[in-house]
């Protein structure tokens, strides 16, 4: 029997009537069928009421971009070719701008990329280059995996064939848009192809599950035609079923050998589509059987950095929602702009089953609206009289009103970004509503199409000070509201449920001043109110008790509101408006004073008499502990040297620098800081930036200020008041105070009354308490002016949790716990790295309890769950210990590898080689001695020891660095020095002597830190000292003048590595016949000198034209402002830290990208 | 002096081999040193007498002795042997009563030192009133033991019934300590890299046995032990891993001596982990160690002894607190300790 043709189709439809819903949109589900609609322009002779809507049919339109990503890698690799279909070479990917974005422009920079037409040119292709390894970069529906499978299911194969399957199966993209509840369309035509693979039975779902008409359909016009048929007829019949139109190639249950085939080699898996997501149980990966020949496991680097791609899609590009059929490939805003077949942005204008490509190539142009015009292809505006409220009628959208949802990640919480959403939509005459959901604020407005638009980019551009808005989604949604309710006003919505991994945590933030001039303002119910804040200030990460950020999760939850900040509170158009952290003298926290607290004690409780009370002290020259935003401070008149000398004996603080709090004083607060130092742009920006860090600033020569604040130094830390507590103290004092974290020595900084009362006793004369808890103590942020920036040394409040983004994904987290001093913890997952702020030393009790407690706030506030642990090789180590004991898997980085990668990856160059100086206090190397002048030369994960110092001895350990005198003697001994080179008795020296003779408890190190000792102390007397870095900190003041550097000789060890011979330098820096200050200069001037000499020859060898500079030995401002210069002049190209600090605090950090830069090489444990 | 029998003035290997050399070393040396009615005869094994009354139970211990070197200041290994088997017992609330003795000589050990060793050790024994009943001789070729080491077993008695040990340990429980720490581990220590320099430094190898008897009678008395190899800090450490409490120290109230703390400083030691051979640290309930300190102190032996701390319900570390309330942790010991300062 004769098949009816086209015309004969044709008529049969026209003669059937009208469905009662007034139309039927028909989705196909494959480029082949769009194809023929479009070419044969079905469209244009269909009835009206026929709209035919191009969907998910095209694989390598929704092949995701990290497979793209890995093919262009692997293209680029030397033993690499890579074999795909002929549209996958074009598609591009959204790589950074210099590298290439397609396969196609990887060929045009010498990778190798051949197109195929079939898998069996594949084979060819492998045999003829056995020495490369050739991959098959194969996207796919079922009808190409089929063939593949047949392909890999051959004995015969060469070993260098290698698969990157990227297939998909069909039904679940449909089934995906069926869950939605509005798929967009009220019938289906099913793939052919697909079918005479799967079994048309594979799509009665879509019948029988979601009432929706379906049929099986070929690729003629007769027989899409057919298919058309059979769903208008079931729709008619209003008995939706599954038909099979293309009985001629389709069975309903399909090639059983075929499907046999591939579940031999491949399972099927959830699976990424482009723009769309991960769809569950819609992809093939190979399975064991073909493990060795998948791309995947062979490359895991690539794919590793590939996957961190996930998701990225060019800005603008709107190809999923085009195979979504949730628009029509002109309503894409690239459409015929920006994205042409000859310069295509997105993959459905590349590929020949694309949509957007089938439509362009038919002359669809962006004025137009859809191939035949008349059968409009932009989402329908029936009319109102022809649209049928039945069970088949699409949502109904309200004349000229539009809706849309938006999800916006990044940091939107406890920053008053609901408040900001709601005042902005409110301007734009939105009505909607936004919410808090896991980490991340969903809006959802309807309104005029241009005023959503408005509203959109208003979003991101205006957003509120504290906010790093990110748009994470983006869709259309039914307008369900009519215009006489199109006006209703927009809602903020409780918070829903509890957070996921995504949730970002607001930092503590400076009084604002707005609410300052409150606090000034004596008719303003905030006058004088030490805890007055809004939604754009106030202490946020150090009183949240979980997510996400509402009142009655933080410690403000024991401060009911009172009816007026209630009421500031519910209006949106107050500042106060959802803002957590409000208070005032009626409802808010409270002062308490309470003074000689050992001996019988007098306490005030209240509020306005206690800060009185606490000035008084002050002006009287008594010493204060304050509690504050992170913690308590230790105050006192810094003006007042009996105050400071009582300060220095109580806290057993001979020498390390006190910090001073200077008043806000002129237009822009720093008049105060300008008459006490010398104040460069970098340094005013970090003084006035919302961290508010202490700022270390070259004293005045007319400073005025005690020099018992940091004896020796002619540098004085220096910090602008942040909290209103703060402001009202130095307004009332009007004169600096020192302002130092109270804590007993090497411990922890104290936050809570009892312990303060109990762990500070009587080094304080009285206390100024307030009772709004501190649930995470934070200390100040240090910050020293270096190269033009001021950069970290400590992370501290307002900058911490700090956040940095990994290259790419992590497939697990990890928690890395950094080194033994200036402890940091960092937690990694996703690619988000979380750095803790500082803990401080690991030597004592409290500061373990402490690092504990930090583990415990960062994996119970990010709700995330580390499954490897990242530790420094040195054993006794307190963080080593407590990672060895946590249960959880392990695994060590050296040290300064970690340093290294610290620098590295805060500059994402994880894959340049890069010259690293890692200079510091010494830190166990690999190899077992203790390191600390390296020059690394390589990348994170893949580290060579370049250059070095001739090793020496630390006699006595630990003890030769809190005596640097030791290392003075020995060192001059090593260089051939006689007599007395250093302090000490005579019996002192000849018992070092011995020992040192002996390597008695002497471990070898090569650390420039120690140089700096031995150097401070042969230049000046220093028998001990009392906190690390003392020494070069009074070398660095010392040095006066350029300097003349001496010429260190260098030669090779054994093993290769270059070491610079330090003698000639301690001989010269025991000739008493130059001046102190003139020795000091001239031990920088050298050790630049060596830096220029161990990068010369790396460039020499290698090529390399970066260089970094890392460890502590970095903090000194003279040697690494020298070293840049000189280093630049030369050529180079220098790194430094500019969000982390380049001492141990940056161990955690480079825990983490070593460790992420090198596990795919590394096996799993 | 009577010169040993052996026709040479160092030990040879055919000291060893059982026939008349040996003969003559064991009889001129160690029989005429330590002889006694269960030694004398010279039996494979000495048969002792029954103790009379069922009132105690027997302890025993056994121990491996090597120094070096073989004499510093304050002692030699031949004492540092007695002292160290007897203290092991004397800590377990035992009197000691007898001794074997198996000494590993080192082919060339001059004869001289051997005797001056033996005859210390014999003095060492009479002052504990232990008899050595059994023992072996066996000589190692050169370069194989240092010169000489000793193997030493004890059997003490002790009365029946005494409950000595960790499981007693509660907290609030005080420690006490019978003298300053550290003497003997910087004595050997200069002697062996021969300083040249002692001082006032000398071992405090001795017998504990006056200052474990004066306490056995207290009800309050729950552990002790001699701190040796490690160190009070190594002690310590077992009671915690035992116990699960902690041990807070008071760093002042520490009995070290100046000279120790200073050579300890200069070569980097911690005198809290250096080996004592003449101490004894006591756990002892709070409200009887004043009078145990008091017992102590009463002895000639325990003039230094200091209450230095308490079992520390509040964490299950060994803290140091200094004299204004900084706290430092003390870590079990290292194999090879480094510094960890950065």
């Amino acid at each position: 029997m004769a098949l009816p043709t086209p015309g004969e189709w044709l008529d049969r439809i026209r003669a059937l009537p009208r469905p009662a819903s007034g139309r039927l949109r028909i989705m196909n589900v494959c480029g082949g069928h769009e194809r023929t609609i479009t070419h044969a322009g079905l469209r244009k002779v269909l009835p009206d009421y026929l709209e035919l809507i191009p969907g998910p049919g095209c694989p390598v339109c929704v092949c995701p971009e990290e497979d793209i990503h890995a093919a262009v890698a692997l293209s680029l690799a030397d033993d690499v070719i890579v074999a795909t279909f002929g549209d996958m070479v074009r598609v591009p990917c959204n790589a950074p701008r210099r590298e290439p974005r397609s396969l196609q422009a990887a060929r045009a920079l010498g990778g190798r990329v051949v197109p195929v037409a079939s898998p069996g040119e594949v084979l060819t292709l492998a045999r003829q280059h056995p020495g490369k390894r050739v991959v098959f970069f194969a996207a796919g529906f079922e009808t190409t995996t089929a063939p593949i499978a047949a392909l890999f299911s051959r004995t015969d194969l060469p070993d260098n064939l290698l698969l990157l399957l990227s297939a998909r199966q069909t039904w679940p993209a449909i089934a995906h848009l069926l869950a939605d509840g509005a798929p967009g369309f009220d019938a289906l035509i099913a793939p052919g192809h697909v079918a005479t693979i799967m079994g048309a039975e594979q799509w009665r779902f879509v019948a029988e599950a979601h009432g929706l008409p379906t049929a099986v359909a070929g690729f003629t016009p007769g027989l899409i035609l057919a298919g058309l048929h059979a769903v208008l007829q079931q729709a008619l019949d209003r008995t939706p079923r599954l038909d099979n139109a293309y009985p001629q190639c389709v069975t309903a249950a399909g090639n059983r050998r075929a499907q046999a085939l591939m579940g031999s080699l491949f399972e099927v898996t959830d699976a990424e589509w482009r723009g769309i997501g991960t769809l569950p149980d819609s992809g093939y990966g190979c399975t064991a059987t073909l493990a060795e020949r998948d791309a995947r496991r062979h490359f895991p680097e690539v794919f590793e950095a590939a996957y961190a791609r996930r998701g990225e899609m060019p800005p603008g590009c709107d190809c999923a929602e085009v195979v979504l059929g949730r628009i029509r490939p002109p309503q894409c805003r690239l459409y015929g702009s920006a994205c042409r077949p000859e310069s295509p942005v997105g993959p459905c204008m590349v590929s020949e089953e694309g949509a957007c490509r089938i439509w362009w190539s038919h002359g669809v142009r962006p004025s137009q609206e859809a191939p035949a015009g008349r059968n409009a292809a932009t989402p329908v505006d029936a009319a109102p009289g022809e649209t049928d409220p039945g069970e088949t009628a699409p949502v109904e959208k309200a004349p000229g009103q539009e809706a849309r949802r938006w999800v916006l990640a990044g940091v939107v919480q406890g920053v008053g970004f609901r408040p900001f959403v709601q005042r902005l939509a409110s301007r734009l005459d939105l009505a909607g509503q936004v919410r808090n959901s896991g980490g991340k604020v969903v809006i959802e407005a309807q309104g005029r199409a241009d005023r959503l638009d408005a509203f959109e980019r208003a979003l991101l551009a205006e957003a509120p000070r504290l906010a790093r808005p990110r748009l994470a989604r983006r869709e259309t949604i039914p307008a369900t509201l009519s215009p006489p309710d199109a006006a209703p006003p927009f809602v903020i919505q409780p918070s829903d449920g509890e957070p996921g991994g995504a949730i970002h945590l607001p930092l503590d933030t400076p009084v604002c001043p707005a609410c300052l001039a409150e606090v000034h303002d004596p008719q303003d119910r905030h006058h004088g109110y030490p805890f007055t804040h809004c939604d754009q200030c106030g202490p946020r990460y150090s009183v949240i008790e979980r997510l996400p950020y509402d009142r009655t999760r933080t410690s403000l939850k024991a401060f009911p509101l009172c009816p007026e900040c209630r009421r500031e509170y519910d209006d949106p158009h107050s500042r106060r408006f959802h803002a957590q952290s409000i208070g005032c003298p009626q409802c808010g926290p409270r002062l308490t004073f309470v003074e000689g607290f050992v001996e019988g004690n007098r306490t005030l409780t209240d509020p306005e008499e206690a800060l009185a009370a606490a000035i008084a002290a002050l002006a009287d020259g008594r010493i204060v502990a304050v509690k504050g935003v992170g913690g308590y401070h230790l105050m006192a008149d810094a003006g007042n040297p009996a105050a400071l000398a009582t300060l220095r004996e109580r806290k057993h603080r001979p020498h390390k620098p006190f910090a001073v709090m200077l008043p806000w004083q002129g237009e822009d607060g720093l008049d105060a800081v300008r008459r006490h130092a010398r104040l460069e742009p970098a340094a005013a920006e970090a003084l006035l930036a919302d961290e508010r860090p202490v700022v270390l600033l070259p004293l005045r020569a007319d400073h005025g200020l005690e020099a018992g604040l940091a004896p020796g130094l002619d540098e004085v830390g220096v910090l602008l008041p942040y909290a209103p507590l703060h402001h009202l103290l130095l307004e009332a004092l009007a004169r600096p105070l020192v302002a130092t974290s109270a804590n007993v020595a090497g411990e922890p900084i104290i936050a809570d009354r009892a312990m303060a009362e109990q762990r500070l006793g009587r080094v304080p004369d009285a206390f100024l308490h307030h009772d709004r808890p501190i649930l995470h103590p934070v200390d100040d942020g240090v910050r020293r002016p270096i190269a033009g920036r001021a950069r970290p040394l400590r992370p501290g409040r307002g900058s911490t949790p700090l956040e940095l983004e990994l290259p790419w994904r992590l497939p697990r987290a990890l928690l890395a716990v950094g080194a033994q001093q200036k402890s940091t913890v960092c937690l990694a997952w996703d690619s988000r790295l979380v750095l803790s702020p500082h803990i401080g030393e690991l030597s004592a009790l409290r500061t373990q309890q402490a690092f504990a407690r930090q583990i415990e706030t960062l994996t119970r506030l990010y709700g995330v769950r580390p499954e490897l642990v990242l530790h420094d090789a040195h054993r006794g180590y307190h963080s080593t210990r407590w990672a060895r004991d946590s249960g959880l898997a392990c695994r060590e980085v050296a040290h300064h590898h970690a340093h290294a990668a610290a620098l590295c990856g805060e500059h994402g160059r994880f894959r340049e080689p890069t010259l690293v100086f890692t200079w510091d206090g010494t830190g166990l190397g690999p190899d077992g001695t203790l390191w600390g002048g390296e020059a690394l030369l390589g990348r994170p994960g893949r580290w060579r020891r370049h250059a070095s110092f001739a090793p020496f001895a630390l006699p006595g350990g630990e003890a030769a660095i809190r005596e640097p005198w030791r290392l003075a003697a020995t060192l001059g001994w090593q260089s051939g020095l006689e007599g007395p080179v250093a302090e000490g008795t005579d019996e002192e020296l000849a018992l070092l002597r011995a020992a040192w003779e002996r390597r008695l408890n002497a471990p070898a190190c090569s650390a420039v830190g120690r140089l700096f000792d031995a150097a401070a102390a042969l230049l000046v007397p220093m028998p001990r000292v009392s906190h690390e870095a003392q020494a070069a900190m009074w070398l660095e003041t010392l040095a006066e003048g350029d300097g003349q550097p001496l010429e260190l000789p260098h030669r090779r060890d054994p093993a290769g590595v270059l070491r610079c011979d330090w003698r000639p330098l301690i001989r010269h820096l025991h000739d008493a016949r130059l001046a102190p200050s003139r020795r000091a200069a001239d031990f920088h001037a050298t050790l630049v000198r060596v830096l220029r000499r161990q990068a010369g020859a790396a460039r020499d060898t290698s090529g390399v034209e970066t260089l970094g500079l890392t460890g502590g030995v970095f903090q000194n401002r003279r040697l690494t402002e020298a070293a840049v210069a000189a280093l630049e002049e030369d050529g180079f190209t220098v790194l430094l830290h500019e969000r982390l600090p380049c001492n141990d605090a940056a161990i955690s950090v480079g825990q983490v990208m070593e460790c992420l830069a090198r596990r795919s090489r590394h096996e799993e444990e | 002096m009577t010169q040993p029998g052996p026709d040479t003035a160092t030990v040879t290997l055919a000291h060893g081999n059982g026939g008349r050399l040996m003969r003559q070393l064991i009889d001129a040396v160690f029989v005429r040193q330590l002889g006694n009615p269960w030694l004398s005869p010279l039996a494979d094994a000495a048969v002792l007498p029954p103790f009379p009354d069922g009132d105690h139970e027997l302890v025993f211990t056994s121990d491996g002795v090597t120094v070096q070197p073989l004499f510093f200041a304050g002692g030699d290994i031949g004492s540092l042997a007695v002292h160290g088997t007897v203290n092991d017992l004397a800590v377990c609330g035992a009197t000691p009563r007898y001794l074997s003795l198996n000494a590993f000589l080192e082919e060339g050990l001059p004869l001289e030192e051997l005797e001056r060793i033996v005859a210390s050790l014999a003095e060492a024994a009479r002052a504990c009133d232990v008899q050595v009943v059994a023992g072996d001789t066996k000589v190692l070729p050169r370069g194989l033991c240092g010169g000489l080491y000793f193997g030493v077993s004890g059997i003490g008695t002790r009365p029946a019934g005494l409950a000595l040990g960790t499981r007693g340990i509660r907290a609030g429980d005080a420690v006490l300590v019978s003298g300053p720490l550290g003497d003997h581990g910087i004595a050997v220590m200069l002697a062996r890299e021969e300083f040249g320099l002692s001082g006032d430094l000398a071992s405090d190898s001795a017998s504990v046995l006056p200052l474990t008897r004066t306490l056995l009678t207290m009800p309050g008395l729950r552990f002790m032990r001699d701190p040796t190899r490690g160190g009070l800090a190594t002690v310590l450490h077992e009671v915690i891993q035992a116990t699960g409490l902690g041990v807070t120290l008071e760093e002042p109230r520490l009995p070290i001596r100046g000279s120790v703390r200073s050579v300890c400083d200069m070569l980097g030691y911690d005198p809290l982990y250096l080996a004592c051979e003449g101490r004894v640290v006591a756990i002892v309930a709070e409200d009887e160690a004043d009078e145990a300190l008091r017992r102590w102190q009463a002895l000639p032996q325990g003039r230094g002894a200091r209450r230095v701390g308490a079992l520390d319900p509040h964490h299950d570390r060994l803290l140091l607190v200094n004299e204004w309330g900084g706290e430092r942790l003390l870590q079990e010991l290292e194999d090879d300790p480094l510094p960890r300062i950065c």
